[in-house]
């Protein structure tokens, strides 16, 4: 014991080191696990508001819960409602400013760079996007890809068509905590298969 | 740059744990602290050149635009179009207003200054807001320094001279009314960096209640919703690019409907807010006030100011600091000896006739009677999206003071509304203490955001009261009042003044605006229409002081059936006196000769009758307690006048005779109305016939603390920092272990 403690003085400034390294190291893994186990959580909340059809918090504590599920290239994604940090590090996030998908206009919905929309990148335009919401399944075709300057703000803004935007952090493989780029994902509804039995007043009120 | 101020930050810590230890290691291991210092500057380099620069790796030919960041200077408004990319500049406004208060009466000169930065020749198309009680009848435009006077006009002829001047090359400016608070200003034919200059005149009277003076300059407006249409799906305005200058040619989808607002009004009421990296607006206040009395406690609850008396009933106020115009500016102030009845009539002869203004504050009787008339009230709050940011807080936190100023007796429910209206509960509940706890944490947990149809929370407000009605017992009196919590951010204000006339009955209306510039036409119109009145909260410290004041006036009794007895021939505005709520004043103003008639008005509180006689009028002669004759009577008769024809043609069924006697009203007085406009257009040709002038819209600034989607100031923050997390623990882990193992060898 006292062997220990000789040896633990004898390398404090290397054993505070390591520990300042593990904590680091710690807190960069609880972003990736929050990410992930989230995202279990809230399809069980999605599956139960699917037949309630009403919002189910993934958590009694949580201020958002599941708006619809994105597909992309056979993943699910439980997107969340709210575009704020502590919405995105459960999931994509679906501006509550912007039209819900599947509607008309301009829906936007924003995730994480290093977590869910990390597999953006590997989108190319021509791709299908599967979402699911209350209101039906819809399919959108990326037309365009692009990268814009956060101040670019217009990409938000309201279109006469069927239109999804998702919005993640440029470039992906920068550790940048906060970037000055955005890549842009546009794509358009192609095909919509309505669930009539929905009521739509619910939808709307986002309450 | 954030990764080095992280790096910095780590840098700094591990120096204070280094700091700490390094006394010891002085004395027992010299080697040992520096080869550590190596370590630690080494490992750091490896981490700077891990760090690749922001956009080492990007394939440039994914930028739509070129250079980055870099290029986005201040006074820039980018524009993103479909494959060229350009700069555009918008021409930007410096505001200069000049206050003059005589009495009740203020008399307000903007000075308006265009400057377009641009390279282009312009004609800016200003959307701006002015009090709704505003009467607008002077205009001048200013080129370099040749003046010209602005003419009133019928609408339409005005437009066509205005239109014709800018065809022609020459500079001018067309004052029109979109709302009686919203006005815009065309300025044809400004030169590339140019400067032109528009001078705006109106009066108004000083808003007086509960022994406070105020006045409110506006200097930006609240983008508003415009919203469908209750009979038929009027649609929304679509790929409407707020920062580009094309807003007066968009593609218009679907149908219009008889009552709701046409798009090409619609697109004038809702101009571009202004991007972070635009030249600001500058607002410019002074402010020179003569009361009549001795003032006490002068404030501005929106800037901060500088007061300088002149005397004990004059002083001059000035803004202590440039301002930017991204909020209303406020100024108050109250009589030094309350105690003194407030009563003045003023007359004043005006090309041969005589106009008067009588003002009047009633007793104050306090509810010494504890037979308080249970109410039952309804809180509608605005959840829509204009009222992201603060004013969301304050309305909340208003709705949570209110609801706990009620008593048991009282029953209560919320209604919140976005783009569809909610009620709490499907009926009116008890005040008790259980209800409150419940209904405070549905509140504390609203968000913003969506739609503003306030059609629907009114009528489904209303709806609970009638069903409520119909289900209590006849004997009961309940009060029923309705407090309506918004930013006002709408533009079919006449659409739901015609609902709340309709279905109001026996309920009151109170308006509560929040934020820091609503829309205060519709929340005093509101009031009016549903014989309430208005509160108005621009801070948030405010609110417990404001609220209590509007529940202290809500629950004394009511001023009803005024009456005045005018001689014959004598035309009084407003011509139905509204029931006076505890502190407010009675304000009126006529047309015609009431020399040697004692006036008097009378009316009944609760059950007893009461009256007042009003001292025979001081001529501009005869006055003593003012420095400045009192003018402008007549227009302020002429302003009244028009807010109570547009008030009796909700329920008018022949509109055209209202329509045609507002603009004679208007054309008389020189005002601008509904149906007129001024123009001024400069004689001289200044634009080269064979340069085009672009249109482009000037825009505003968001209102202070808001936080709304299209006019967001950038795009989510969608990083984490888990990789640069996992790099730094993983890089100092094996430092650590590298050195660990190194040592022990040794």
């Amino acid at each position: 014991m006292a062997r220990i403690f000789q040896f633990a003085y004898r390398h404090k400034i290397v054993l505070i080191l390591l520990a300042l390294g593990c904590y680091q190291f710690g807190q960069g893994t609880y972003i990736y696990a929050k990410a992930a186990v989230a995202q279990v959580l809230v399809e069980s909340a999605w599956a139960e508001s699917q037949e309630s059809l009403s919002p189910v918090k993934p958590w009694s504590w949580a201020d958002t819960w599941p708006v619809a599920k994105l597909t992309i290239n056979g993943d699910d994604l439980y997107t969340l409602e709210g575009a704020d940090g502590s919405t995105l590090a459960f999931g994509p996030g679906h501006m509550p400013q912007t039209p819900m998908p599947g509607k008309v206009g301009n829906s936007v919905i924003v995730g994480h760079r290093d977590t869910h929309f990390r597999r953006l990148k590997d989108l190319e335009s021509g791709d299908i996007i599967q979402i699911a919401t209350h209101e039906g399944e819809f399919d959108y075709k990326i037309r365009e890809i692009r990268i814009a300057h956060e101040t670019q703000v217009n990409v938000l803004e309201d279109s006469p068509y069927n239109l999804l935007t998702l919005i993640t952090c440029y470039p992906f493989d920068s550790i940048e905590p906060n970037p000055d780029y955005r890549y842009i994902v546009r794509a358009e509804q192609v095909s919509a298969r309505d669930n009539h039995s929905s009521i739509k007043e619910k939808e709307l009120e986002k309450i | 740059m954030q990764v080095l101020t992280y790096i910095n930050t780590l840098l700094k810590t591990e120096l204070l744990l280094l700091k700490l230890n390094t006394a010891i290691y002085f004395k027992t291991n010299r080697y040992c602290v520096s080869e550590y210092m190596l370590l630690i500057i080494s490992s750091l380099f490896i981490l700077v050149a891990f760090v690749p620069p922001a956009h080492a790796t990007t394939d440039l030919s994914f930028y739509r635009f070129e250079g980055g960041s870099s290029q986005l200077k201040q006074g820039s408004l980018l524009l993103d179009t479909e494959n060229e990319a350009f700069q555009l500049m918008s021409p930007v406004v410096k505001t200069d207003v000049d206050i003059r208060v005589t009495g009740m009466v203020g008399r307000v000169t903007i000075t308006q200054q265009f400057r377009n930065p641009s390279t282009d020749w312009v004609n800016g198309t200003y959307v701006f807001p002015l009090p709704e009680n505003a009467a607008v009848d002077h205009l001048k435009l200013k080129v370099g320094s040749r003046e010209f006077e602005g003419q009133v006009h019928p609408k339409k002829k005005a437009k066509k001279i205005f239109q014709q001047a800018k065809k022609s090359g020459r500079k001018a400016s067309l004052i029109e009314q979109e709302r009686p608070n919203l006005f815009t200003n065309a300025i044809a034919n400004i030169g590339p960096f140019e400067t032109v200059e528009v001078t705006i005149e109106y009066q108004q009277l000083i808003q007086y209640n509960q022994g406070e003076f105020s006045l409110r300059f506006p200097s930006t407006l609240t983008p508003r919703y415009i919203p469908e249409s209750l009979d038929s799906g009027f649609p929304l305005i679509k790929n409407r690019n707020s920062s580009s200058n094309s807003y007066r040619n968009e593609e218009w989808y679907g149908e219009l409907s008889a009552h709701s607002v046409p798009i090409s009004e619609a697109l004038r009421i809702t101009p571009p807010f202004k991007t972070q990296f635009e030249d600001e607006n500058e607002l410019v206040v002074q402010a020179n006030i003569d009361t009549g009395f001795e003032v006490t406690q002068i404030q501005s609850s929106s800037h901060a100011i500088d007061i300088l008396p002149t005397t004990a009933s004059r002083f001059d106020v000035f803004l202590k600091q440039r301002a930017k115009a991204d909020r209303d500016f406020m100024l108050s102030w109250r009589r030094q000896d309350e105690s003194k009845p407030l009563v003045s009539h003023f007359t004043q002869v005006h090309q041969g006739q005589e106009y008067g203004m009588l003002m009047l504050l009633p007793p104050n009787i306090s509810n010494d009677e504890q037979s308080v008339i249970p109410r039952d009230v309804t809180f509608i709050l605005d959840i829509s999206g204009s009222m992201q940011g603060q004013s969301i807080e304050q309305a909340k936190s208003s709705l949570i003071f209110g609801m706990e100023t009620l008593t048991e007796k009282d029953n209560f429910n919320i209604i919140v509304f976005n783009s569809g209206a909610h009620a709490y509960w499907s009926s009116f509940q008890e005040a008790s203490p259980e209800n409150i706890i419940d209904a405070r944490k549905f509140v504390r947990d609203l968000r913003a955001g969506g739609g503003t149809e306030m059609a629907k929370a009114l009528s489904l407000a209303f709806q609970h009261i009638e069903s409520s009605e119909t289900s209590s017992l006849q004997s009961e009196t309940r009060l029923r009042q309705l407090i309506f919590i918004t930013d006002g951010s709408v533009g079919n204000e006449e659409q739901l003044m015609r609902l709340i006339d309709r279905n109001l009955g026996n309920s009151r209306l109170f308006t509560v605006g929040i934020g820091s510039a609503p829309n205060t036409y519709f929340m005093s119109e509101a009031a009016k229409t549903g014989r309430g009145h208005f509160t108005y909260i621009n801070n948030i410290n405010h609110v417990g002081e404001k609220m209590q004041h509007l529940f202290a006036q809500i629950n004394q009794p009511v001023l009803s059936n005024i009456q005045l007895d005018f001689p014959s021939g004598v035309e009084a505005y407003p011509s139905k006196i509204p029931d006076l709520y505890a502190g407010q004043p009675l304000l009126i103003s006529y047309k015609g000769n009431t020399l040697g008639y004692a006036l008097t008005a009378s009316g009944q509180l609760t059950k007893t009758h009461w009256s007042k006689s009003f001292p025979p009028a001081v001529s501009n002669l005869a006055l003593k307690e003012y420095q400045e004759e009192p003018s402008g009577l007549n227009v302020l008769w002429a302003r009244n006048k028009i807010t109570q024809l547009t008030t009796d043609r909700r329920r008018a069924s022949n509109s055209a005779e209202i329509n045609k006697a507002i603009e004679t009203t208007a054309l008389t007085h020189h005002l601008v109305s509904e149906f007129t406009s001024l123009v001024a257009v400069d004689v001289t040709p200044s634009r080269p016939l064979n340069t085009v002038a672009i249109d482009k819209a000037v825009p505003n600034h968001l209102p202070a603390g808001s936080n709304t989607r299209q006019h967001a100031s950038s795009l989510p923050q969608t990083a984490t920092p888990a990789q640069l997390k996992l790099l730094i623990g993983l890089l100092l882990i094996v430092i650590s272990i590298c050195k660990l193992l190194t040592t022990h060898r040794r």
